[in-house]
């Protein structure tokens, strides 16, 4: 075994404004290790990761026990950029992970931050250039990138000095199939070269095969599996490392005649370009394709926030749109104001608040709400709405798998009475919630199927499709 | 000649037109003076090829100069008359400080603004400020459009009937999104060595050239007319 990296001894955190928190946690990581760090929503993982980088307690405030060490130094007695200067950390959120808006500016943020000389900082950039491919990248404005090409950016600029420990928090949140398994490829070069990597995520199939142990996370106390068998085995849904080997039943086709929406030639700038498709009531359609391919710009142009160049789109008003950020789309005073913005029916209000588990939270505000209640509330006014078409993006991302299933059912369950249309790259809630696949590639329909036992062959083979193309 | 000029002589130019905004001319060589200093910024920013800014804020200023001093004056009366008067004046007396602090905000590059103030010995601590304020025009403007998209497909974009909320439900949510957006943004900051006890470097390295000296000669002429002129003669 390598050298010690890291090592915690009962380890406890409470934050000062709530009851979550982790307690008395104990381990060590070692060089050259793949950790993945996992369990449900709350669980405590981001409390332990904000440990690791240190922004418990230089930011979050709360009481911190126990010791950390790095590399065998105590972390009481290290300084914030001490301790970055041995443990790099990748972010969840693409938008505010950047400080500066041009990508070069971006890489040698942290060398100017550091102090390095002129001359040192264009042989480090580059040499980072060379190690991560960098090439295409260089100079351009942050705002302009994919995804995959913000994340290769964020990784680049979190190892700029030369850390041997990682963090990662949630990456598959933000990122299509493809370009999840290119990073769980990039993860395993960097095990080979040496370094440390801890994985903070609800989805791991991208990991298969290249974790050492997992660190698995139950309302603040941890677990330590030492093998990736052995955690497979534990039963915790484990099946979603090998994803297109899940066995979950195939839904019998709901569909009724009834078309609610049709869009005849669609075009939209050079983003999209002749789509043609009609929703069925009791049909569950879910817009598939890589970041980039037009699944947003479909959906905006079906909420007619933007008109197509070309083409008609065809419905009785507009679809309700939830979008992938809650905090958009709440206006509301009141969980309850929030509901009676959708309809006034004090009833069906009350109904939907108690079946969602919310009517206790119905004074509280919107964003008071956690990530989860907010979703749920989301769904209520979804289902309060009577709208024909109800369009979902990426509602499961950064969800643990058990409220994935239960959004899965909520969906399965809003479809009774309308057409639901959900952009996703969730493998696993596809498989859930799916009566009918809508492959978008390079701004056309590659294919349009109804799923079933014949065409899983078809599914399966777009997503190997996607891996492919960013390899 | 490259159109490029350096962070400084850009904030520069802002401390003086926003001198200058502030007094009023009075005399046409002050008048005179005044309109060019507006001028540079507009050529400017066509230089930097932002030709649609460029033209929006000549028609404007165009527009606000004609009617001062074509359509209006000290005996105008009437509503429509005096509206114009309050809004051209506005208009003539501050847009060329709005012109070239837009100019300055859409062509300077953040970590540019970082090293400029490097250089000129301001503490970390504000250029770090300065330079988050900059980062987060953009940011703010992506935000807004996102709330206003989602209004819309709400059918709230006009307070659901009552026009007292639409700003509400505007700012509340463009309000919680720029604070944690904040929150991460800083984080993301000093987990790669911002706020270290280390003397920050940078990658820029920033040359006053030839242009920029003209310019703050020029600049600097502006600056002298209107105080000898105002106060001195």
């Amino acid at each position: 075994m390598g050298q010690k990296m890291i090592e915690a001894s009962e380890l406890g955190f409470t934050y000062a404004d709530s009851e979550e928190g982790i307690r008395e946690i104990s381990f060590e990581i070692y060089e050259g290790e793949v950790i993945l760090l996992t369990g449900n929503s709350g669980c405590g993982k981001s409390t332990l990761l904000k440990c690791l980088n240190g922004l418990i307690p230089e930011v979050t405030e709360g009481e911190l026990n126990g010791h950390i060490y790095v590399l065998g130094k105590d972390r009481e007695g290290m300084k914030m950029h001490e301790l970055n200067r041995e443990i790099g950390s990748v972010f969840q959120n693409p938008r505010s992970q950047f400080f500066t808006d041009n990508t070069t500016a971006e890489l040698v943020f942290p060398m100017e931050n550091y102090g390095y000389s002129k001359e040192e900082m264009d042989r480090h950039l580059q040499k980072l250039t060379e190690d991560f491919s960098l090439q295409g990248l260089l100079d351009r404005s942050v705002y302009e990138l994919s995804s995959g090409e913000r994340q290769m950016v964020a990784l680049a600029s979190s190892l700029t000095m030369d850390q041997k420990v990682l963090l990662f928090d949630e990456p598959s949140a933000n990122l299509d199939y493809g370009n999840a398994m290119k990073l769980g490829c990039l993860i395993r070069e960097m095990k080979q070269k040496g370094m440390t990597v801890i994985v903070s995520d609800h989805r791991f199939y991208y990991l298969n095969g290249i974790i050492d142990r997992v660190f698995f996370m139950e309302s603040g106390h941890l677990r330590i599996y030492d093998s990736e068998e052995q955690f497979k085995q534990s039963g915790y849904h484990s099946r979603s490392f090998d994803i297109f080997h899940l066995d979950v039943p195939f839904r019998e086709n709901v569909g009724s005649d009834e078309e609610v929406l049709s869009v005849e030639d669609v075009s939209y700038k050079d983003i999209l370009k002749d789509i043609n498709f009609n929703l069925r009531k009791g049909e569950t359609t879910v817009i598939v394709g890589a970041n980039g391919a037009g699944k947003t710009t479909l959906a905006k142009l079906m909420c007619r926030s933007i008109k197509p160049d070309h083409g008609k789109i065809r419905m009785k008003g507009i679809p309700f749109f939830i979008m992938q950020d809650p905090d958009y789309q709440l206006f509301g005073t009141s969980v309850h104001n929030e509901l009676t913005l959708v309809k006034k029916d004090e009833e069906s209000i009350k109904r939907y608040l108690e079946h969602f588990g919310l009517y206790e939270y119905r004074h509280t505000h919107p964003f008071d709400l956690s990530g989860g209640q907010k979703q749920r509330l989301q769904i209520a006014m979804a289902m309060l709405c009577d709208k024909e078409v109800i369009l979902f993006d990426e509602p499961t991302s950064g969800l643990d798998v058990s409220s994935m299933q239960k959004v899965s059912a909520e969906i399965i369950h809003l479809s009774r009475n309308a057409a639901t249309v959900v952009i996703s790259h969730d493998y696993e809630f596809i498989r859930h919630v799916a009566d009918r696949i809508i492959y978008l590639k390079n701004g056309s329909i590659a294919e349009d199927f109804q799923l079933n036992k014949e065409n899983l062959s078809l599914l399966n083979g777009i997503f190997y499709e996607m891996q492919e193309e960013v390899k | 000649m490259s159109a490029k000029l350096d962070p400084r002589t850009k904030l520069y130019m802002i401390l003086v037109v926003s001198a200058v905004v502030m007094m009023s001319a009075t005399t046409p060589l002050l008048w005179g003076v005044r309109i060019a200093m507006t001028m540079i910024p507009l050529i400017l920013l066509v230089a930097e090829k932002r030709y649609a800014s460029a033209l929006r804020f000549t028609i404007l200023y165009a527009i606000a100069l004609v009617l001062t001093f074509r359509f209006l004056s000290e005996e105008s009366t009437g509503i429509v008359e005096s509206l114009l008067i309050g809004y051209c004046g506005i208009a003539v007396q501050f847009l060329p400080a709005l012109i070239t602090a837009w100019y300055v905000v859409r062509t300077t590059k953040i970590d540019e603004f970082m090293s400029a103030m490097q250089r000129m010995h301001v503490p970390d601590g504000i250029a770090i400020s300065l330079a988050v304020v900059m980062r987060f025009f953009p940011t703010i403007k992506e935000e807004y459009a996102s709330i206003t998209d989602a209004m819309k497909m709400r059918g709230i974009a006009f307070g659901g009937g009552r026009p007292s909320k639409m700003v509400e439900y505007r700012m509340i949510p463009l309000l919680f999104s720029c604070v944690n957006i904040g929150d991460e943004l800083s984080a993301a900051a000093i987990t790669r060595g911002l706020g270290g006890k280390v003397k920050r470097t940078s990658v820029e390295e920033l040359h006053l050239r030839v242009f920029d000296w003209l310019l703050i000669l020029a600049f600097t002429a502006a600056a002298g007319i209107f105080v000898v002129f105002k106060y001195i003669l």
